[in-house]
């Protein structure tokens, strides 16, 4: 008797302390569905689909939401998103593939395959591996040279030619940094290897082996594909539809369309090491490699405080890496207009989840996957959405004390140098290409590839303010310099650097 | 009372109870773990000390320093640390940062100008940081030191000569020379020998009084274990190996008391009783991850719950049942060691053994440690620890086997015998002598390593040392098209050394 009550003491203990008594045999989170469809609500994304493996098998598949502000078309688990980033997994597989066949080495030089291949550092260019470009060293800035691809109209290789004017910002291979353009290269490797572009490469040698079947590697198959949930941003705090962006031009690093179900193969065959349903589809030493750190990563305090059993954080091959909850986590997101997307994986407890989204900003993906890591890990539930609700807070009040700074930091009673007309002309930069700047209506209108279309607004002395007529693409911040004949010589373009005015008749770049 | 014998008197009473406290706390089954671990593993002595929570919680000796004798290894008992000397070297350096002296991130050659290797750019970029994280891509080159008499500065400069064997920063690839380099750095900035401001900087303001970096600083301490190793299935006691060339890396002899010290002054993150030494964010520096390694699977048996493995600056740095592990071990012949810090639990281990050899009873202490304090369900460390270094001594002696096996019967030198002597030379490693004695082939590289070459079959030869726990190795004679002998090579050893004269004979004596 004794006893008894003192066991449902220690059990009722337990209950608040928010001890999962089935610690060590994790499960589904009970009630998953309502937590998931709270959370969507809570973070206004239009909508999701989210998918668990376990142990091989697929227990969890499902949509919330519509995949259309507005429609009644409900997102389910074959609804198609873009998964950006979670694109660079493949893109290792793809190389991966090459190497399990003795056609490559991860070691390999870049130039040895893209003999053209050339950074701005001559030492890096000629020593720089495959394997560098998979794991975010190259020394060249984090997102550096992004503007090169996003909404421009350059294609891969002229993508890749320019990068040679990115300027490094840490010595080669001493940090991580993000890079896209890098994972562009291994794409252009692949093709260079395998003699198939990249995108067929993926689709014959990982999407169709693995059945992926509504699976594409371009914008250019969504004109015909179904059941697509269609992308949404927040503008002034309203919730809009967009159009997909097209970014086939850095394919490698991001252009996948995929869905929850489709994802769950993918899944699959990370966790079977390389097989799925008895099949081998890749090297057992290809996702061994991908799944090691090669680059270590510090762990940032905000990730220190929210997550205390995170002690070391690292990037493999396309995936990032740290330990959590005495596990190891791999983990990705993928981001682009209006498409959010995380992939999990803990191969130990033979756990994937993947969560995709179609409004962007959204944080909810965040709460969704950690719910459920916690609940298969056996660690004590938390309040996840309460910690990222807080998270988003503090970063809206950043960006609004940010906005505040700016207008503060406006000279009043300042007027242009010169006549509008004056600063007309067309501008290049090596890295990012042309802007031209016209006189039209009266105001001055900025172009830069056909996607960025703005209209210029006085700010102070010769900086204008720069206001996209495509709301996704935001505003900025344009400051013309005149030179010492009094003439307008460059346009300094806030975050990405000085563009030469090219002169009357002269050939430019 | 053996046990406590040589401890200095104020440590007296905080020990005599520390025993009494194993029986009973944690650590209760310790001693009788390892004292069979003694007999099984045939290490003949072994000191270890416990830090938790900032105390001594424990600390005692095992077993003798000499074999044969019974001479009782306390915890007062000086040994080699060897390569837990890395950390003295990064801590100082990290000190020299906050002194605004160095930054982690300067180039090398701004404190060094004459600091080169393979590469001009790499000569050019390398900096402090990577000098300390072992992923310089240069082959290991310890036969720059060991056994040699090249001084610090000797060694500092012939690392320009070491091959590369992988890319620049891409791969973890250990690097005593590094160490040696970052010393003379050390030295170069402050004006002092490295041992000075060892001992000026950390040793004094500790109380490590026990600690030192020179091997004729040995003779100070009588209470000193002696190394150990097998030699023709014999343990016997051997010298001390001189050290003092690659002292940054590994050149330090202490005491499990000094090492506790050591070890609650890196848990409270530089404070020693309420004095800070080095900045909280200069030691954290040294604690973070710079080189990831490799975890192979024989490891993961012996390193439970491991995920990362990774090289920070004179520690490794590695996940352990969930916690950061913040460790290094040493080894030198005849001796091993270990220093582990779990820094969340604010609990230390240092062991400290007198076998070199196919001993590593010190992790299976060590894991018998950190297990009991997190509680954790520890299977038999010392038999599994046992168990795997039985597999590689049987993997050895299947390769010993594979080339005996290989050895073609019945072949003879191309040439008689004194037309393989002469004089040897590698722009690394310096001279190799090549000399008939008594009809026998001897070959001598540098001052210290000599060994008698035996014919193995055609032009190569097996190399037996005088100290007999260094391998034989086999050294091949290559002829050129004259047929004369050009080079000798000793693959995985040495690169070939090019032949570049004869042995002149002495002529005419002391006048």
């Amino acid at each position: 008797m004794m006893k008894s009550s003192r066991m449902l003491v220690a059990l009722f203990l337990m209950l608040l302390a928010g001890v999962d008594l089935l610690a060590g045999q994790g499960r589904l989170p009970p009630d998953l569905d309502r937590y998931i469809e709270e959370v969507r609500a809570e973070w206004r994304v239009v909508g999701l689909a989210v998918a668990v493996v376990k142990d091989d098998s697929v227990v969890y598949a499902r949509g919330f939401g519509v995949r259309r502000l507005g429609e009644a078309g409900p997102v389910d688990e074959h609804s198609l998103f873009a998964i950006g980033s979670n694109t660079k997994a493949f893109t290792a597989a793809g190389v991966g593939i090459l190497v399990g066949e003795g056609r490559m080495a991860w070691g390999d030089r870049v130039v040895d395959h893209l003999p053209v291949f050339s950074l701005f550092d001559p030492y890096v260019t000629r020593e720089i591996r495959v394997r560098d470009l998979l794991c975010h060293r190259s020394g060249l800035p984090a997102y550096g040279g992004d503007p090169v691809w996003y909404a421009s109209d350059f294609g891969r290789d002229e993508v890749l030619r320019r990068v040679r004017y990115l300027e490094p910002s840490s010595s080669f291979r001493s940090q991580f940094a993000y890079q896209n353009i890098m994972f562009l290269a291994a794409g252009e490797v692949t093709e260079a290897v395998a003699g198939v572009s990249w995108d067929e490469w993926i689709a014959t040698r990982i999407l169709r082996p693995l059945g992926m079947t509504r699976s594409n590697t371009s914008h250019d198959d969504l004109a015909t594909a179904s059941n697509v949930a269609m992308p949404h941003a927040m503008v002034n705090d309203e919730v809009m539809a967009i159009p997909y962006r097209d970014i086939d031009n850095v394919a490698p690093a991001g252009s996948i369309h995929s869905s929850a179900q489709d994802m769950t193969r993918w899944l699959r065959v990370l966790l079977g090491e390389g097989t799925i349903d008895g099949r081998r589809v890749l090297p057992e030493v290809v996702v061994a490699e991908m799944l090691v750190p090669h680059t270590l990563r510090p762990v940032d305090t905000l990730s220190a405080r929210l997550f205390p059993s995170t002690h070391f954080s690292a990037y493999g091959l396309g995936v990032g890496l740290r330990d959590y909850g005495g596990r190891m986590v791999v983990a990705h997101t993928g981001g682009i207009d209006g498409m959010l997307s995380m992939v999990t994986l803990v191969p130990e407890e033979e756990l994937g989840i993947v969560v995709l989204t179609n409004t962007s900003p959204n944080t909810a993906y965040n709460p969704i996957v950690y719910h459920i890591l916690d609940s298969y890990l056996g660690l004590p539930a938390q309040d996840w959405p309460a910690v990222y609700q807080e998270l988003d807070r503090r970063t809206a009040e950043q960006s609004a004390a940010a906005r505040e700074r700016q207008e503060r930091s406006r000279m009043q009673d300042t007027s242009p140098s010169l006549a509008l007309g004056a600063y007309a002309g067309t501008y290049d930069h090596p890295l990012f290409g042309r802007v031209t700047i016209a006189e039209e209506g009266g105001g001055l209108v900025l172009r830069r590839h056909s996607a960025y279309v703005g209209d210029l607004a006085h700010w102070h002395f010769d900086t204008f303010r720069v206001t996209y007529r495509d709301p996704v693409l935001g505003s900025g911040m344009v400051t013309f310099r005149l030179n010492a004949s009094g003439r307008v010589g460059a346009l300094e373009a806030a975050g990405l650097g000085v563009f030469d005015r090219v002169p009357e008749g002269g050939a430019g770049r | 009372m053996g046990a406590l014998r040589g401890l200095p008197i104020i440590l007296m009473g905080a020990l005599a109870a520390a025993p009494a406290a194993a029986q009973e706390g944690p650590l209760r089954g310790l001693d009788s773990f390892v004292e069979r671990g003694l007999r099984d593993w045939g290490v003949p002595g072994l000191a270890l000390a416990v830090v938790k929570d900032d105390s001594l919680v424990y600390a005692r000796g095992y077993g003798v320093r000499e074999i044969g004798t019974d001479q009782r290894v306390d915890p007062s008992t000086v040994f080699g640390i060897m390569s837990m000397t890395k950390a003295f070297t990064a801590t100082a350096m990290g000190m020299l940062v906050d002194r605004g002296m160095v930054s982690w991130d300067d180039r090398v050659t701004d404190h060094l100008p004459g600091f080169r290797v393979y590469d001009d750019w790499v000569t050019r970029n390398v900096t402090i940081r990577d000098l300390l994280s072992h992923h310089m891509g240069v082959e290991r080159g310890d036969f720059l030191w060991y056994g040699t008499g090249y001084t610090r500065d000797e060694i500092t400069h012939q690392i320009r000569y070491l091959e590369p064997v992988a890319p620049f920063r891409a791969e973890y690839g250990y690097s005593n020379n590094m160490y040696i380099a970052a010393g003379q750095l050390i030295s170069a900035v402050t004006g002092m020998t490295w041992d000075e401001v060892i001992r000026r900087w950390i040793f004094e303001p500790l109380g490590m009084g026990s600690s030192s970096t020179l091997v004729g600083d040995l003779a100070r301490f009588p209470n000193r274990s002696r190394p150990h190793e097998e030699l023709g299935g014999l343990l016997q006691a051997i010298p001390y190996r001189s050290l003092d060339n690659e002292a940054p890396g590994g050149s330090i002899n202490s005491n499990v008391l000094d090492m506790a010290r050591w070890a609650r002054f890196q848990l409270a993150g530089g404070v020693w009783e309420g004095q800070r030494l080095i900045s909280e964010r200069s030691l954290a520096e040294t604690h973070t991850p710079q080189t990831p390694i490799r975890v192979p699977e024989s490891a993961r048996r012996l390193n439970p719950g491991i995920h990362f493995s990774t090289y920070a600056m004179g520690w490794q740095v590695q996940d352990y049942r969930g916690r950061k592990l913040v460790m290094h071990s040493g080894g030198i012949d005849g001796q091993r060691s270990r220093i582990a810090l779990l820094p969340e639990e604010g609990l230390a281990v240092i062991v400290l053994t007198n076998r070199g050899n196919g001993n590593t009873l010190f992790d299976a202490v060590r894991n018998w440690v950190l297990d009991a304090y997190l509680e954790a369900e520890s299977p038999d460390w010392s038999a599994e620890f046992l168990a795997v270094i039985r597999e590689e001594q049987a993997r050895a002696a299947a390769e010993q086997a594979r080339v005996e096996s290989e050895r073609v019967q019945g072949t003879r030198p191309s040439l008689p015998l004194e037309r393989y002597t002469g004089i040897y030379a590698d722009s690394a490693y310096g001279q190799a002598r090549v000399t008939l004695e008594d009809g026998r082939l001897v070959v001598r590289i540098g001052p210290e390593l000599r060994g008698v070459a035996e014919h193995w079959h055609f032009d190569t030869f097996r190399v037996v040392w005088d100290y007999a726990y260094d391998q034989p190795l086999l050294v091949t004679f290559e002829l050129n098209a004259r047929g004369e002998v050009a080079r000798a090579s000793f693959p995985g050893w040495w690169p070939s050394f090019t032949r570049v004269g004869d042995i002149l004979p002495v002529v005419g004596g002391p006048g």
